[in-house]
């Protein structure tokens, strides 16, 4: 029956049959969202990157490979090692010595007073790092009980540290839930590492961005994760995509256009120019982070074209960068302060910040008729949900 | 031949549903589920009901929609925002109007919730949403309207897959509770509010920001006091209506289980004393220069007599 088919028919049959099977690679139409992070939680029996022990896991240490002679080494709820089991040889001289909190019969003028209790004997544990308080007694009267109102636990507060990549000495910014709650300085090799405690269990969108040394802000590297109550948890491998921009806004076909940005140092910039077929140049960054490639546009066709970067180090790869426009034409058009950009508009109020303010006065106008020209981001004369998620794209917090 | 007629029919069908497959292009749709963990329900009983969303790989920043529900049927008692995927609500659910139109973004994007605990990004909490069966027969939960915006600064609405959620209450069931209530003794986070002014609004007035989360219950919502007035219900932005700035603010935000997180700030600034009492002096010096007028008139007056 096949071979009676006209053909025309075949063909269109084997061409869609041939796009059908090749659908997965053929029909992307947007980038998928690219998160790397390396997330490990203190407190789950496993050890991990950056934990010493974890629970029961002490990577085969024991009190003596941590420099006493005896004792029992147990992990701390920070996954660090806790030696104050542990026993040194000085201990159980009754002379309470350095590392010692007590010994014996020398409490360091410790008593059960000056340990918040009312009275009792204070004595000092075996190991001699903390004072034993079961002799210590609070005054509280007798009697009484039954009714009362219930006391709720205390809350027990989590912790996130984030570690990774910006640019050196740069200003890391992290948002919780799209406001700015702590801010860190990267080294000169760009790399940072800041903790932030007292989080209360639940799902958190932490942001972190930052800036090259002339202000030109990175993409956001945003992800949002479940905190479980206690839980010491820890972002790793985060690698901030470079920042990015270019010295014309409009290009000679013919001649190069400067991209330029900033990154890690001494690592691998791949630049992407799209046009009909991509192309792509491979740099180095030097030991500032600072990358330059004069592209030359004689492979491009006129119009308009975007280009965007990515840092490859030590097997890792940081997201793309923003994605900045350029046209090829006739003439070169050095580029401007962007004053009428999307991201330039959703700050509002024009204090250099896109935030909690600008989304007020958007909030002011939401569904009313006939808003201020410069609130209306899609010129479209209403303030609806497209200002917002543009707005909410060019957030800084 | 009749045959070959048929095949090359069949072949027409399906070449328009590959053209149309292809052509459209197959975005990828966040999937979006109407959740509860009951399986019966009486009349007269109330249940919980989520709202997840899963981007499908896709990052989004905003979102809203119209929960549909049949209103002879329910009756929307109560909301849960703790723990959203929104960090900043433009409309919430109300419940006094028995309205659950919802809509708010999330700055930076969202593209799955990640955990230690799993490999790759679960879908998020968008609202929960308690309501009451007030009358038997079918029910169906529904979203309409629902718009699903891309983080990619253009505002980019994606396709979405809605899964409803229906149930038939059934009858003889004695007792029943879906979910434990939320037992939420934590304030609101810490927050700090801030006073602007802007031409855009208000008319250029000094204005009052504020917001903050609640990860257990949600905001409830807020309070302001200026000065010694008594505490208002507020929305940010608030209008604050001594304009002077010469009296303490007081912002309270009091979660859904009634905790409460404060925020103050002295007077901003401190008025001078012509500032404070200018007019008083200006009126006193008027009545006083009357008063100098007419006595030196009539001192005039008496000296030609």
């Amino acid at each position: 029956m096949f071979t009676k088919l006209s053909k025309i028919n075949k063909l269109i049959l084997i061409i869609s049959l041939g796009l059908f099977l090749i659908y997965p690679n053929f029909f992307i139409i947007a980038d998928s969202v690219n998160i790397s992070v390396t997330v490990t939680i203190c407190g789950n029996d496993i050890l991990e990157t950056g934990e010493d022990c974890d629970t029961s896991k002490l990577d085969g240490q024991s009190c003596t490979s941590q420099g006493f002679d005896s004792g029992t080494l147990t992990c701390a709820t920070n996954c660090n090692f806790d030696t104050s089991q542990c026993i040194a040889s000085s201990c159980g001289n009754n002379i309470q010595e350095s590392g010692e909190s007590c010994d014996g019969s020398d409490l360091a003028g410790e008593t059960c007073v000056s340990q918040g209790f009312d009275s009792g004997t204070l004595t000092c544990d075996a190991s001699c790092t903390s004072f034993n308080t079961t002799q210590c007694q609070t005054d509280g009267g007798g009697g009484g009980g039954g009714g009362g109102t219930y006391v709720p636990p205390a809350p027990v507060e989590a912790s996130v540290t984030f570690s990774g990549r910006a640019y050196p000495l740069s200003e890391v910014l992290i948002l919780k839930d799209a406001q700015i709650v702590v801010t860190t300085i990267a080294d000169q090799d760009a790399n940072f590492l800041t903790t932030l405690s007292n989080l209360a269990f639940g799902n958190y969108t932490f942001s972190l961005y930052t800036e090259d040394i002339n202000g030109r802000r990175s993409s956001p590297f945003t992800f949002s994760i479940y905190v479980s109550s206690g839980a010491q948890i820890s972002i790793g491998n985060i690698f901030i995509s470079p920042s990015i921009d270019i010295d014309k806004s409009q290009v000679k076909q013919g001649d190069n256009i400067v991209i330029f940005g900033q990154t890690t140092p001494e690592s691998e910039v791949t630049i992407l120019v799209n046009s009909e077929v991509p192309h792509f140049a491979s740099i180095s960054s030097d030991d500032d982070g600072i990358y330059l490639h004069n592209f030359n546009t004689a492979v491009l066709e006129r119009g308009d074209h975007i280009t965007k970067s990515k840092t490859h180090l030590d097997g890792e790869v940081s997201n793309y960068s923003e994605v900045i426009s350029f046209v090829v034409g006739d003439v070169n058009v050095f580029k401007e302060v962007d004053d009428d950009g999307p991201c330039a508009k959703s700050d509002v109020n024009k204090d250099g910040r896109v935030n909690l303010v600008d989304f007020s006065i958007f909030a002011y106008w939401y569904g009313k008729a006939s808003p201020p020209a410069h609130v209306d981001l899609n010129d479209d004369n209403i303030i609806n949900l497209v200002d917002f998620s543009i707005m909410a794209f060019c957030w800084t917090g | 031949m009749i045959q070959i007629q048929k095949f090359k029919n069949y072949f027409k069908v399906l070449l328009v549903i590959f053209s149309v497959f292809f052509i459209t292009g197959p975005v990828l749709a966040a999937q979006i589920n109407l959740i509860s963990d009951i399986e019966t329900i009486n009349v007269g009983q109330k249940f919980w009901l989520d709202i997840m969303i899963d981007p499908a790989g896709e990052d989004i920043n905003a979102l809203e929609g119209v929960v549909n529900y049949p209103h002879d049927k329910l009756s929307l008692v109560n909301v849960n925002d703790g723990n959203s995927i929104i960090n900043l609500w433009i409309k919430k659910p109300d419940i006094k109007n028995n309205q659950a139109v919802f809509s708010g973004i999330i700055p930076g994007g969202f593209s799955g919730v990640l955990s230690p605990f799993y490999s790759g990004a679960a879908a998020g909490k968008v609202i929960s949403l308690q309501f009451l069966v007030t009358k038997g027969g079918e029910i169906k939960v529904d979203l309409d309207n629902l718009q699903v915006l891309l983080n990619n600064g253009l505002g980019t609405a994606i396709n979405t897959d809605v899964q409803a959620f229906e149930i038939v209450p059934t009858e003889n069931i004695i007792t029943f509770s879906s979910r434990e209530e939320v037992t939420d003794f934590e304030a609101p986070e810490a927050f700090s509010f801030q006073i602007v002014k802007d031409k855009s609004i208000f008319e250029n007035k000094y204005i009052l920001i504020f917001n903050t989360q609640d990860k257990g219950s949600g905001i409830d919502h807020y309070e302001v006091q200026e000065g010694q007035r008594g505490f208002v219900i507020a929305q940010s932005p608030y209008l604050l209506k001594n304009q002077h700035l010469d009296e303490q603010i007081v912002v309270k935000a009091i979660d859904r289980a009634g905790n409460e997180r404060i925020s103050r700030v002295g007077p901003p600034r401190h008025r001078t004393f012509l500032e404070k009492y200018g007019r008083y002096c200006l009126v006193l010096l008027i009545i006083i220069m009357l008063f100098l007028s007419y006595f030196l008139k009539k001192y005039i007056k008496n000296n030609k007599d």
